[in-house]
């Protein structure tokens, strides 16, 4: 295993270990009675943390379209269909991401969304390409 | 109140959320084999880091070679709502809380963990145990893991036989990002959305694809402290 793999794993490893684990210790429940418990923090570093997550997936999710887009595995045999490469690329995603957004909406569920968008995209894939399984 | 629930019962009641990590515990594992990791390293960081996004997010930085104090500092700017699980959920359990084996089950206090735990400790006569709690946990965990192991075993060329599984493989990661995406989406989440996927493609464009994300977060960070301050004034 590489070191600087290592040693990331292991700092945010430990970390995210110490914000799940450390409150319990440091007086996480004497707050004011009939509070609400906050899911949130206050003021704008909270705000920041608050965005933060849901902006990294947004950006992760337009850096995995990008890949998607552009895959120099793919290209050689999506030249074989009738579409250029680009185009045939373009079309199989917009399907892949069609049936994504359509099963989240049916089921709300992460992992049916997730399996049956990537089926999707992987029969889109055959159809357009016509290279047999 | 009814009797203490044991840790089977806390193993049994993490089934959904098992049967909900596993297959995105494989689509990491996929991942992680396609980007150049090894299985043991891939098994590595769901044992050590075990928190979903976060670990797609250190994927592409270190793939990308981002600089590993960057990403450290990133991946737990990620994480830091964790911080306020325990807190809340011991404020929720009121006189039925418990604290000394905090130090295992608070391993486990992921997104999901945390959610139900919270949902079965909101009526007051529900009861709750560390013992319950710890099972949760562990039965996620467990999911999580061997889901990776799974993926990682798949992604590292098992498929190159048969294209169109192979391609379905590729768009996992999409796909999930897409389902996540949409699971944590609120209203008020459209500046972040906006200001990360445009800071992104205009970063990755010169600086390429992991310095983009670091940029479309850092950005999403900053669109959501304006907007906060922005309802702020708002009557």
């Amino acid at each position: 295993m590489r070191t600087e793999l290592l040693l990331v794993c292991l700092a945010v490893g430990v970390g995210t270990y110490l914000f799940r684990y450390l409150p319990t210790r440091f007086g996480a429940t004497q707050r004011g009675a009939g509070e609400e418990p906050a899911t949130e923090l206050r003021g704008p570093l909270g705000a920041f943390l608050a965005s933060v997550g849901v902006a990294a997936v947004a950006a992760l999710l337009v850096a995995a379209l990008v890949g998607v887009l552009e895959p120099p595995a793919a290209a050689a045999a999506l030249t074989a269909g009738p579409l250029g490469p680009r185009s045939a690329s373009a079309l199989t995603a917009a399907l892949g991401v069609a049936a994504t957004l359509g099963v989240y909406r049916w089921r709300r569920d992460v992992a049916a969304a997730t399996l049956l968008g990537a089926a999707a995209y992987g029969l889109a894939w055959w159809l357009v390409t016509g290279v047999a399984a | 109140m009814r009797a203490p629930p044991t840790f089977p019962a806390g193993l049994a009641a993490s089934a959904p959320i098992a049967l909900a990590y596993f297959p995105v515990a494989v689509s990491f594992g996929v991942a992680a084999g396609k980007a150049g990791f090894t299985l043991a390293e891939a098994a590595f960081m769901s044992l050590v880091i075990y928190s979903g996004a976060s670990q797609f997010l250190a994927l592409a930085l270190l793939a990308g070679g981002a600089a590993p104090l960057l990403a450290v500092v990133s991946l737990l700017a990620m994480n830091a709502r964790h911080l306020l699980y325990a807190p809340a959920l011991l404020r929720a359990l009121g006189p039925r809380a418990a604290t000394r084996r905090a130090w295992l089950w608070a391993y486990g206090l992921t997104d999901e963990v945390f959610a139900t735990a919270l949902g079965k400790v909101a009526p007051a006569d529900a009861a709750w145990s560390e013992r319950w709690q710890t099972g949760l946990s562990l039965g996620a965990y467990l999911a999580w893991a061997s889901g990776t192991v799974v993926g990682a075993a798949l992604g590292g060329g098992a498929f190159e036989r048969f294209p169109v599984v192979d391609a379905a493989l590729g768009f996992l990661l999409p796909a999930l990002f897409l389902s996540l995406l949409l699971a944590m989406y609120e209203r008020r989440h459209l500046p972040a959305v906006m200001a990360a996927a445009l800071g992104f493609l205009l970063a990755a464009a010169f600086w390429g694809a992991s310095t983009g994300i670091l940029v479309g977060m850092l950005l999403g960070g900053l669109a959501g402290v304006l907007g906060a301050a922005g309802e702020g004034r708002s009557p």
